[in-house]
């Protein structure tokens, strides 16, 4: 099976494919130009990978959260290639796919992971995942709140050495220095791949692979904006 | 050459399929305006939130609709002008589209767009020629020498004359966008009972402002309004007739204007606002004194399209024109900037 994966979620941006055997991936940390650089990335990676579209089996792309703008280029650049190769694309959570980088990194590690990311308007999405013999499991559902809840939540309910990952830690108070904090790590396409293949498998095997497949997970969606106060009916005159 | 055209840059989500040989096969249309119009005016993130939806569907209703499926020769998308996160769905999903085809892309000028949606027509007009680009977001006066060959005349210095429309229709409580909603309005007015300023018509020049007006309107309004903070329907349909007069006679005075400067005879208008049937009426009026004569599009293409997308990226697609795999969009460009064909 040979996987897709694309994350434009965050301030980075990366592709990467999975031939089967191996991962290729390509990076960008140029703030503000995903547009302009997943394309070319995609095309350079297949290179490097020796394959083209035309061989991917499935389309993998963090679909939130993160930044609005990010997810949607990830996402309708997912969907302008799966539509016009036809090829099945599934969303990944964001905050996973930096759990499981980590996991991927520290292969001995077991625990609890915390991803969290600068959600802006003083809040963070955040979750928490669980890692035992080098699986990941989600423990607490990707939401977004207040910095001073995932501090209380972690009191409350993880043990004293957890590992805190992402910006989102800039703005939740430091914890216990017995967690471990690295707010700069930032989710990463390579591990895109894991997810996907955890995701898709299952989904193939109950055969839910929807189309269309893609919608972002905003996870903020209360609107701030002031609606019109109306003094007569619309459409009344 | 056939190709697929995406316009997101704002409000709108059009999709449409133009062929060189065989004209427009066919376009879709997706509006957001019951979205916006509970907050008055068009939300950024909303706008967005609904492109992303919608797109793909409309896409693979269009080239089956069209029989076109397998048949794209090159995708083109709005590029810019218009807002960012709107324009990015069209351009990633255009150009992924393309690449995922293996054809080429480019990026379109929107009001370049609206400038050509009446080439689209039976009877199109003949290069050169004047364009009055009028809509909710821009208020311009152009020189068409040809396709890509465009001299800015003159400009509104402040708000957009579909802009106006929309302030307007909003200080007398009417829906969003206004445009419509006033010309219904003003049709049961009563001619004179006000008198509106026709802004900067006594000076040289090209130029254009709106704001004056606005405020005019909101003053009318206040000193005829009601306990509810309205004046009466009568009222209201009164101002909406005195406004709609003093925006179109503006507009009719700048372009007969502009026709004299350029010392051509041939007027395009495009844009929303050219969808209003008294500024094409008076136009017709005042341009059969001077020998002249005014050309627009049917009214589904005044407003934002793919069709308008389709057949101007196709233009230039046929000389050669392509855009490299990088999505770019430009939320602010001059008309005047774009390259020759």
């Amino acid at each position: 099976m040979k996987i897709l994966a694309l994350d434009a979620a965050t301030e980075v941006c990366s592709v990467a494919v999975w031939d089967g055997e191996n991962v290729f991936e390509r990076r960008s940390d140029i703030p503000k130009s995903h547009a302009q650089q997943l394309l070319p990335l995609v095309d350079e990676v297949l290179s490097a990978a020796a394959t083209d579209l035309a061989s991917i089996d499935a389309i993998a792309v963090t679909h939130g959260p993160g930044s609005f703008t990010g997810i949607r280029i990830g996402i309708g650049i997912a969907q302008g290639l799966s539509y016009g190769a036809k090829i099945p694309a599934i969303g990944v959570n964001t905050l996973e796919v930096m759990a499981q980088g980590y996991v991927n990194r520290h292969p001995s590690y077991n625990g609890y992971l915390v991803p969290a990311l600068d959600a802006r308007m003083a809040e963070v999405y955040w979750g928490v995942y669980r890692v035992e013999n080098g699986i990941l499991f989600e423990y607490k559902a990707a939401q977004v709140c207040a910095p001073e809840n995932v501090t209380e939540y972690c009191e409350a309910n993880l043990p004293s050495c957890y590992t805190a990952l992402g910006h989102g830690w800039k703005v939740i108070a430091t914890p216990a220095a017995s967690v471990q904090v690295d707010p700069e790590w930032m989710p990463r396409a390579s591990a895109i791949v894991q997810v996907a293949e955890r995701q898709t498998i299952a989904q193939i095997e109950t055969s839910a692979i929807a189309e269309p497949p893609l919608e972002p997970l905003y996870l903020r969606n209360e609107i701030s904006w002031k609606k019109r106060q109306r003094i007569r009916p619309p459409n009344s005159l | 050459m056939r190709v697929l055209g995406i316009e997101s840059s704002c409000d709108e989500t059009g999709v449409a399929v133009y062929d060189s040989e065989a004209g427009l096969l066919g376009h879709e249309l997706y509006t957001q305006i019951k979205v916006h119009a509970e907050y008055g005016g068009v939300v950024p993130e909303l706008a967005s939130r609904d492109h992303i939806r919608k797109l793909i569907p409309l896409i693979d209703e269009i080239l089956k609709r069209t029989d076109s499926v397998g048949a794209i020769d090159a995708v083109a998308y709005t590029s810019g002008p218009g807002l960012i996160g709107a324009l990015l769905v069209g351009g990633c999903v255009g150009r992924a589209l393309a690449y995922a085809w293996g054809v080429p892309a480019i990026g379109v000028h929107h009001m370049e767009g609206h400038l050509l949606a009446p080439l689209l027509e039976p009877n199109p007009p003949a290069f050169p020629f004047v364009a009055l680009l009028v809509s909710g977001g821009h208020t311009q006066l152009v020189e068409v020498k040809a396709i890509g060959e465009y001299r800015l005349l003159g400009e509104s210095l402040d708000d957009a004359a579909g802009e106006a429309f929309d302030k307007a229709a909003k200080m007398m409580d009417l829906d969003y966008p206004g445009g419509p909603h006033i010309a219904r309005l003003a049709e049961q007015g009563v001619a004179g009972r006000f008198k509106f300023p026709r802004p900067m018509t006594d000076r040289p020049g090209l130029d254009f402002s709106f704001s004056g007006l606005k405020t005019f309107t909101l003053n009318t309004v206040t000193q005829n309004a009601e306990a509810n903070g309205l004046p009466d329907d009568q009222t209201c349909a009164d101002i909406a007739h005195a406004f709609q007069e003093a925006v179109v006679d503006t507009l009719v005075i700048k372009c007969r204007r502009a026709l004299q400067e350029c010392n051509m005879n041939t007027l395009v208008i495009a844009g929303g606002v050219s969808a209003n049937n008294r500024l094409r009426e008076k136009l017709e009026t005042a341009l059969a004194k001077i020998n002249s004569r005014v050309f627009y599009a049917r009214h589904e293409f005044c407003t934002d399209n793919g069709a308008m997308i389709a057949y101007a990226g196709c233009q230039r697609l046929m000389v050669g024109q392509t855009e490299p795999l990088a999505v770019t969009v430009t939320p602010r460009w001059p008309l005047d900037q774009l390259s020759h064909l």
